[in-house]
């Protein structure tokens, strides 16, 4: 299994990340600080986790032809569409599919709330706390 | 100071001593100190990189993938999912955990007794290594200025409920609250094992190697052979080979990965019983929400506890983490999302530790990747239902608005009238959101070799001199964090192999 991801598989991520991550106008886009954390985990988790995690994206992806009745791949949704479907998966009564988002939403949550604009626009002040204590 | 990195290790080599430690974390550390105090020449192996506060920082998405397992992200498989996390660096899970300090609760020993034939294993016979250990690594309360906010209104509500909290012990020396015990404290005041006992160990002689992953045991003519791979600190690719010859081989390297060493080098196993016997302590957690700011991360973690119901399998204890811990538990999409986390100042957030009443199994997956299985069973789950109920109940009283639970399809509750809703019978354990940081049992202690992997001193039934010091010798549940029942186990075992230093060939 290689490491890195190829760039179809890429796409399929860059998609789904752009339906989880935060956005607001007082930060700039976190796409990028989630897709390099996922990108990173992916030499970190045991092969299992790894292969099940690329196989769930490539199921997102053309799941939508056979069952979502939209009859075009995931990454070809509008950006509405992807969001009403991933929502779905989050909540599928069948577990392997919301566990796919589960893994991957909590890994990009970890990677868009390290940056510290977002962590700013949220109000965590860690530098200050730990400069007031010590 | 004896102390390799895998970066600093440029050619195969080859190593001899006494007594081999693999690990360094709660179990490891603590025997590698005491042998080496004890005069023995002692090889530590460590897979994960050797980091010191100075390394440490408040961003997850670097100290996640220097100080943890899988970047954090490990998964036991089952019926719920649990996401686990251990850690993988010099001084193991010690160097990230929330440093809670319990002892063995004496039910649970009398247990040990009639059930395992741990006869000798009295409160009498274990104080006197509590009592080193703690003093060891200072387990003492919190300073109340270091305690946050979110933690006294959890007291004073559970209180007004008329539950009973008592002050976690912790292992910390002068803790200000800072809040970063997940991350590595910055400022050296959590007494993990890293700065207590390595640094013991290594004043003593004994030798450390980090980045180095044991791969293979064997033995022959009464000398072990541990097999290693030295990894690349970097991208954890194997670079070289290290190979450590001893006479007594202590095995520390937690309930996951000891177990699939055992069944990768096939020795040890003559019961079947390695990789059985699996607990974890599944939790659960529940967020709660006000309408002032409580800044409930700036302060120690999980300051105080609820003690009332150990007997029915749960603690209860509120604790601070960083927002991108929160944040990967949230069942929540995009703006939404970020509409709960733009809350962060608001809420606070407490968990339930249940106490197993089940186990599952840990397996050796081709490449030595260990596979983890765990089915919560009724009575488990029911526990979990309490703990959360409990938690809201409690949050409630302390003037929360809503509530969000570990519930598929019940996220959210907005008064006590809605707890009852906790109990409906459509609520599934498969669709509950679990975690957990304690993994034990899976080379359970015990008398009966047909039934145990290893003796009351923690020696291999099946070979002379193979010794086991960490998690996967606990043989049931016990019900609290582990850390000072592994390292008082550990110490009785070195203190075992330093009384018998003739009959084990060490002289």
């Amino acid at each position: 299994m290689k490491l890195r991801l190829s760039s179809y598989t890429q796409s399929i991520l860059r998609a789904l990340v752009s339906t989880l991550v935060p956005r607001h106008e007082s930060f700039p886009p976190v796409d990028e600080d989630a897709i390099a954390y996922l990108e990173k985990s992916m030499k970190y988790l045991p092969f299992y986790l790894r292969v099940s995690m690329i196989l769930g994206l490539y199921f997102l992806q053309f799941s939508p032809l056979i069952l979502g009745f939209y009859f075009k791949p995931f990454t070809k949704m509008t950006p509405q569409q992807k969001e009403r479907y991933v929502a779905a998966w989050a909540t599928s009564r069948f577990s392997p599919r919301r566990d796919i988002i589960r893994g991957i939403r909590a890994l990009c949550m970890i990677g868009a709330y390290s940056n510290p604009d977002i962590l700013s626009h949220i109000g965590y002040t860690i530098d200050e706390h730990i400069q007031s204590r010590t | 100071m004896m102390l390799f990195t895998g970066n600093e290790i440029l050619e195969d080599r080859r190593e001899n001593a006494d007594v081999c430690v693999i690990g360094s974390g709660a179990g490891g550390a603590v025997a590698a100190a005491e042998l080496s105090e004890g005069g023995l020449d002692v090889i530590i192996l460590e897979e994960g990189g050797y980091y010191t506060s100075k390394d440490f920082n408040s961003n997850p998405s670097e100290m996640l993938f220097k100080l943890y397992r899988d970047g954090g992200a490990s998964f036991i498989l089952g019926s719920p999912g649990i996401a686990f996390s251990e850690g993988r660096c010099v001084g193991g899970s010690t160097v990230v955990n929330g440093a809670l300090c319990w002892r063995l609760p004496d039910k649970v020993l009398k247990n040990w007794n009639w059930e395992h034939g741990l006869k000798n294993l009295t409160p009498s016979e274990l104080n006197p290594y509590f009592e080193k250990v703690e003093k060891s690594i200072n387990v003492a309360p919190q300073k109340p200025e270091s305690i946050a906010k979110g933690d006294y209104m959890f007291k004073e509500a559970a209180e007004s409920l008329g539950y009973k909290v008592v002050n976690q012990n912790r292992n910390q020396k002068n803790c200000v609250g800072l809040n970063q015990c997940i991350l590595g404290c910055p400022r050296d005041r959590k007494q993990s094992t890293l700065i207590t006992y390595i640094p013991r160990a290594l004043e003593r002689g004994a030798r450390l190697f980090a980045d180095c992953r044991a791969i293979k045991i064997m033995k022959s003519n009464g000398v072990f052979t541990v097999k290693a791979n030295v990894l690349e600190r970097e991208t954890r690719k194997p670079r070289r080979k290290l190979t450590v010859t001893s006479k007594l081989l202590v095995l520390a390297c937690g309930a996951i990965q000891t177990p699939v060493l055992l069944i990768g080098s096939r020795i040890g196993n003559s019961s079947g019983q390695v990789g059985r016997n699996f607990y974890c302590h599944p939790n659960v957690k529940t967020l709660a929400f006000f309408d002032k700011d409580i800044y409930y991360w700036k302060g120690a973690h999980q300051a105080f506890k609820i003690v009332d119901f150990i007997d029915a399998g749960l603690i209860i204890a509120t604790g601070g983490v960083h927002p991108a811990i929160i944040a990967t538990s949230l069942p929540y999409l995009g703006r939404k999302h970020l509409e709960i986390m733009e809350q962060y100042n608001r809420m606070i957030g407490a968990g339930a530790l249940v106490e197993d009443s089940t186990s599952g199994r840990v397996f050796r997956a081709p490449g030595g990747t260990p596979l983890m299985f765990y089915n919560i069973n009724k009575i488990g789950f029911e526990r979990m239902r309490l703990g959360v109920a409990l938690l809201s109940e409690i949050m409630f009283a302390a003037g929360a608005r809503k509530v969000l639970l570990p519930f598929l399809y019940l996220d959210e509750i907005s008064s006590p009238d809605e707890i009852k809703k906790i109990y409906n019978p459509s609520i599934r354990p498969r669709q509950t959101e679990s975690l957990t940081v304690h993994a034990m049992g899976t080379c359970r202690m015990g008398m009966d070799p047909a039934r145990s992997v290893v003796n009351q001193w923690g020696e291999s039934h099946d070979m002379k001199g193979l010794f086991i010091t960490d998690a996967s010798v606990i043989p049931t549940p016990i019900g609290v964090n582990p850390m000072l029942t592994i390292m008082a186990l550990a110490s009785r075992s070195s203190q075992y192999i330093l009384d018998n230093k003739r009959t084990l060939n060490l002289l």
